[in-house]
C-alpha cells in the first residue's frame, strides 16, 4: 500500500481541471471525503473561499443603525449649537449682576456643570446597583462612562468655582462646607476610576467598583444640602427644591439655555465613552480568544 | 471684561475640548486595535482549520486506499462557511460569573 508523503500533491494530481458546472471545491471534497462520510461534514471544515465577500461591509444598514447614527450626529450638532447659544446667553442676553458684576457670569457654566456632575454620579449609582443585580457587563460600562464624565465635570466645577472665589472672596480656596464636600466627591470618583484601572476588566473589580459607586453617591445629597445645613460662604441654591427661583427671569432663561446645552454635550460624551468601554471590552475578549487559539 | 471671567470660560472650553479630543483619540486607538486583533484571530482560526483539514485528509486517504474510489459529486456548489467571528454587530457582552467567554456566531 503506497502512502502519499505529500497529501497536497496527491490531491493536486487527482484533481480534474475545472469544467463548467463542476465546482473546484466539489472536486476537492471528493479527494478528502472518506467512504460514507457526508460531504457537508467535511465541507464545514473547509476554510471559506479566499474572496473579499466575507470582509465586505453589509450592503444595506439596518434602519435602527441608520437612525442611531443620525441621532448621534444630531446630538453632537445640538451640543455644538448649544455651546454657542450658551456663550450668547451668558455674555449678551443675561443682565449684569449688581453686586458681583461681570464675574457673576461664571455662574452660567459653573452651575450646569455641577448639576450634570450630580446626574452623572446618580447614574453611576443606578448602573452599579443594576450591575450587582443582573451581572450584565453593559451596566458596568455605563457606570464607568458616567464616572469618567462626572469626574471631568467636577474638576471643571472646582476650577471655575475657584476662579470665581478668587474674584469675589479674594481667595482661591476656603474650607467651606460646599467646597469641601465637592472636593470629597471629586476624590471619591477619581478613586473609583483609579480602582477600575488597577483591577482591570475583571468581574471582581467591577463588583468592588459598583459598591464604591453606590456608596460614593451618599456624598451628593450632602454636597447639595451643605449650603442649607451649615453656615457657608458659598451662595445658597438659586433653584431651591420646593421654593420660588431666586433669580430674575432673564438670568433664569440664560441658566436654562446653558443647562440644556451642557446636557446635550453630556449625552454626546456619554455615548462616545460608553462605546469606548464597549470596544475595550471587545479587545479584551479578542485577546482572551487569541490566547486560547495559541 | 473681567479677566477672571475670561479665564474661567477659557479653562472650561479648553478643558472640554481637550477631553473630547482625548476621548476621540482613545476611540480611534481602540478601534484599530480591535480590527487588528480580529484579523489576527481570523488568521489563527483559518490556520488551525487548514491544519485540521490537512491532517484529516491524510488520515482518510490512508483509510480510503483499500476502499473503492467514490464517484465525484458534480454540481454541488461549495457553500461558504458562515461569516467570520466577530463580524460587525456580532459582539455580545458577557454575564459575569461564567468562566467561558461569550459564545460567538460562526
Amino acid at each position: 500500500m503506497q502512502i502519499a508523503t505529500k497529501p497536497a500533491d496527491a490531491a493536486d494530481a487527482k484533481r480534474q481541471p475545472a469544467s463548467p458546472g463542476v465546482d473546484k471545491q466539489a472536486v476537492a471534497l471528493a479527494d478528502i471525503a472518506s467512504p460514507g462520510q457526508a460531504p457537508a461534514a467535511v465541507e464545514a471544515e473547509l476554510p471559506p473561499p479566499p474572496d473579499d465577500a466575507r470582509d465586505a461591509p453589509p450592503t444595506t444598514l439596518s434602519p435602527w443603525r441608520r437612525y442611531a447614527d443620525y441621532g448621534e450626529l444630531a446630538l453632537g450638532a445640538g451640543a455644538f449649537v448649544g455651546v454657542l447659544l450658551t456663550l450668547w446667553a451668558a455674555f449678551v442676553y443675561a443682565p449684569r449682576e449688581l453686586v458681583e458684576g461681570d464675574v457673576q457670569r461664571i455662574f452660567y457654566i459653573h452651575v450646569p456643570m455641577a448639576w450634570l456632575a450630580y446626574l452623572a454620579f446618580f447614574l453611576v449609582a443606578v448602573a452599579s446597583a443594576l450591575y450587582l443585580w443582573r451581572r450584565d457587563e453593559r451596566w458596568d460600562w455605563f457606570a464607568r462612562a458616567n464616572a469618567e464624565i462626572g469626574a471631568v465635570f467636577t474638576t471643571l466645577v472646582l476650577i471655575t468655582g475657584s476662579i470665581w472665589g478668587k474674584a469675589f472672596w479674594g481667595a482661591w480656596w476656603v474650607w467651606d462646607a460646599r467646597l469641601t464636600t465637592t472636593l470629597i466627591l471629586w476624590f471619591v470618583y477619581v478613586g473609583y476610576l483609579v480602582l477600575r484601572s488597577y483591577t482591570g476588566r475583571t468581574a471582581q473589580g467591577a463588583r468592588v467598583a459598583a459598591v464604591v459607586g453606590i456608596l460614593g453617591f451618599v456624598d451628593v445629597p450632602i454636597n447639595y444640602f451643605a449650603v442649607t445645613w451649615w453656615r457657608t460662604l458659598h451662595p445658597s441654591a438659586v433653584l431651591p427644591l420646593g421654593s420660588e427661583p431666586q433669580l430674575p427671569a432673564s438670568m433664569l432663561i440664560a441658566l436654562m439655555v446653558a443647562l440644556v446645552s451642557f446636557t446635550l454635550l453630556f449625552g454626546f460624551l456619554l455615548l462616545q465613552v460608553y462605546r469606548l468601554e464597549r470596544t475595550q471590552s471587545l479587545v479584551e475578549q479578542l485577546r482572551a480568544e487569541i490566547d486560547e487559539e495559541d | 471684561m473681567n479677566g477672571y471671567l475670561i479665564a474661567a470660560y477659557a479653562v472650561l472650553w479648553v478643558g472640554l475640548l481637550a477631553y473630547v479630543g482625548w476621548v476621540a483619540l482613545r476611540v480611534r486607538g481602540v478601534k484599530s486595535e480591535a480590527e487588528t486583533l480580529r484579523d489576527l484571530l481570523d488568521d489563527l482560526r483559518d490556520r488551525a482549520t487548514r491544519a485540521r483539514v490537512a491532517k484529516r485528509a491524510q488520515v482518510t486517504k490512508l483509510a480510503a486506499q483499500a476502499a473503492p474510489q467514490p464517484t465525484p459529486q458534480a454540481g454541488k456548489a461549495g457553500g461558504q462557511s458562515a461569516q467570520g467571528a466577530n463580524a460587525p454587530g456580532s459582539f455580545k457582552p458577557t454575564k459575569h460569573g461564567n468562566s467561558k467567554p461569550a459564545a460567538r456566531r460562526k
